[in-house]
C-alpha cells in the first residue's frame, strides 16, 4: 500500500473504534472478506481501501488522487439475510465518524480535501463468502498531492 | 512536427509562478468597419491588437493569486505563459488584471479564483 492508502486505512479504523461498538472488533484487511467456514471474532468491522487509485493531474506541479474505500460491518448467519436493527445503527455511527466528521477523522492524512460517500459496492459482494452477513459503507477519499520530481 | 500536453502550462506573474488548472489566452484584433466603394463585401480593417485572457487557478494558501502574485484588479502586470510541454510559451506585457473570482464551492470542490485581463503586448512563440 501508499502511504496515503495506509494512512486513510489508519484514520478510518481509528474514527470506528472510538465508537465502542459493543463486541465489535474493528480490523484493516485488503478485502472486506473473512475466513470461511468460522463465525470467530465476529462481529467484525473491516476497512479496505482499494489499490487502484483514479489519478488525474491536476496543475503543473500537483495531482489528484481519488481512493475509493469500504467500511464494511460483517456479522455471523448469513444463510438467514435477517434484517438487523443493530446493525442500522452501526451504520449511522460509522457514517456520523467518517462522513459527517471527515475533516477531523482524516486531518491527519497529507492533501486530504473531502470524501464523497458512493452509492454502490467498492469490492465485488458475490466473490466474499457466503457464510455471513456484509453491511458496506462505500466512500472515495479525494486528495491532491504534489507531482514526483 | 509534434503536438504537446497541456500539462505543464503556469502563469509567470513578474517573479511568481501562479500554478493553474487552465490558462486562456485570446488575441485579438479591434477592428473597424471600413466598406466603401472599392471592396465587393464588408471589409473590417485593424485598429489596434485588443488580447484578452483568463485563468483558473487552484487556490493555493501559500501562493494567493492577489496577495502574493499580485494579480489585483486594475493591476497592470507582465504574465508569461507557459505553454504546457512544449517548452515555449507567451508573454503579454502590460496587461490589466479585469476580475477575480474566488470559487467556494461547498458540495465537492477546491476553492478556486478565476482571473480575467485585458490589454498588453503580445509577445508571441516562434517555431
Amino acid at each position: 500500500m501508499s502511504a496515503a492508502a495506509t494512512n486513510i486505512a489508519n484514520a478510518v479504523k481509528t474514527a470506528v473504534e472510538a465508537l465502542s461498538l459493543a463486541g465489535v472488533t474493528v480490523v484493516r484487511r485488503k478485502t472486506p472478506s473473512v475466513p470461511e467456514g468460522t463465525s470467530a471474532g465476529l462481529p467484525q468491522v473491516v476497512v479496505s481501501v482499494r489499490e487502484d487509485v483514479e489519478t488525474e493531474r491536476l496543475t503543473a506541479v500537483t495531482k489528484r488522487r481519488r481512493f475509493r474505500f469500504a467500511v464494511t460491518i460483517v456479522t455471523a448467519g448469513g444463510q438467514k439475510l435477517a434484517d438487523d436493527d443493530t446493525v442500522h445503527t452501526w451504520r449511522e455511527s460509522i457514517d456520523d465518524a467518517v462522513f459527517d466528521k471527515q475533516r477531523a477523522t482524516f486531518s491527519a492524512v497529507a492533501g486530504f480535501i473531502h470524501l464523497k460517500a458512493l452509492g454502490g459496492p467498492v469490492f465485488d459482494p458475490a466473490a466474499l463468502p457466503k457464510d455471513f452477513n456484509y453491511s458496506p459503507l462505500s466512500y472515495e477519499a479525494e486528495l491532491i498531492e504534489s507531482l514526483a520530481t | 512536427m509534434a503536438n504537446w500536453s497541456g500539462n505543464g502550462s503556469s502563469m509567470l506573474v513578474g517573479a511568481v509562478t501562479l500554478h493553474c488548472r487552465l490558462t486562456r489566452l485570446r488575441k485579438n484584433a479591434r477592428l473597424t468597419e471600413n466598406t466603401h466603394s472599392g471592396v465587393s463585401s464588408s471589409n473590417y480593417d485593424k485598429v489596434v491588437p485588443d488580447h484578452s485572457w483568463s485563468a483558473s487557478v487552484p487556490w493555493d494558501d501559500a501562493n494567493l493569486p492577489d496577495t502574493d502574485a499580485g494579480l489585483v484588479e486594475g493591476a497592470k502586470v507582465t504574465i508569461v505563459f507557459a505553454m504546457g510541454a512544449s517548452g515555449k510559451s507567451e508573454t503579454l506585457t502590460n496587461t490589466t488584471v479585469e476580475s477575480l473570482e474566488d470559487v467556494m464551492d461547498n458540495a465537492g470542490d477546491i476553492i478556486r479564483t478565476e482571473v480575467t485581463g485585458r490589454g498588453g503586448a503580445l509577445t508571441r512563440p516562434v517555431t
